[in-house]
């Protein structure tokens, strides 16, 4: 339990790193406002608007986190709950059968849409066909690298 | 997988909480190998039968197990 109080503490010390960057990061966005604007009038407003509102929503995130590492950290009893929380091997096999079948299944539906699109439109279709090849090689590294870790 | 944890927690009056909080797991999981849902890996099974202080065989019911 004191290695694991150890690596929550160096979490807690990520996130709050990262959230002070974050906050920068938002705060500078005014740039990203100006960088927008003129590409294309309808959807102008709609990047900056995605761009800060992801980052406010890493932050909302970390924020959240960085409350309950420092309420975990702090009582013994807390912390084994936080460990049981993260390792419990159910909840471990759960994630794993959400993002194994998750990919897969995004895989399938692009690859669908990337073969339909190709009768309509260019632009589409090489966006599709990029974003799948770039899951095919996220896939292959997967492979190859789990195949030597185990 | 069948398991008779359910009747041991009961025999020793324990909930499903303070057992999954003496094996390092949470409830849920507790109530899935109650249910039959979930199959606990060796090493949940090896805690388990621990605690208990009895083997894996006379916790965990291995006799629908396939042999190849």
């Amino acid at each position: 339990m004191e290695n694991y109080k150890k690596v929550t503490t160096k979490k807690l010390t990520l996130m709050t790193a990262f959230t002070a960057f974050a906050a920068a990061f938002i705060a500078l966005t005014g740039a990203f406002v100006y960088m927008g604007a003129g590409i294309n009038e309808d959807v102008s407003a709609m990047i900056p608007g995605f761009q800060l509102g992801s980052f406010i929503g890493f932050q909302i995130t970390m924020l959240m986190y960085i409350a309950k590492y420092r309420k975990a950290l702090k009582t013994e009893d807390e912390l084994k709950k936080l460990y049981i929380e993260e390792h419990d091997e159910r909840t471990t096999l759960i994630k794993d059968k959400i993002c194994s079948v998750g990919f897969l299944f995004s895989l399938v539906t692009i690859t669908t849409a990337t073969i339909i699109t190709g009768f309509f439109n260019q632009i589409i279709f090489f966006t599709l066909f990029g974003v799948l090849l770039f899951m095919l090689l996220v896939i292959v590294f997967l492979v190859v690298y789990y195949r030597n870790k185990f | 997988m069948k398991t008779c944890i359910q009747e041991l927690r009961k025999k020793n009056k324990l909930s499903q909480e303070e057992l999954a909080l003496a094996v390092g797991v949470s409830r849920q999981t507790i109530t899935s190998l109650e249910c039959e849902k979930y199959t606990a890996s060796l090493v949940l099974a090896y805690k388990i039968s621990k605690y208990f202080n009895l083997k894996i065989e006379e916790v965990f019911d291995f006799s629908e197990v396939n042999e190849f």
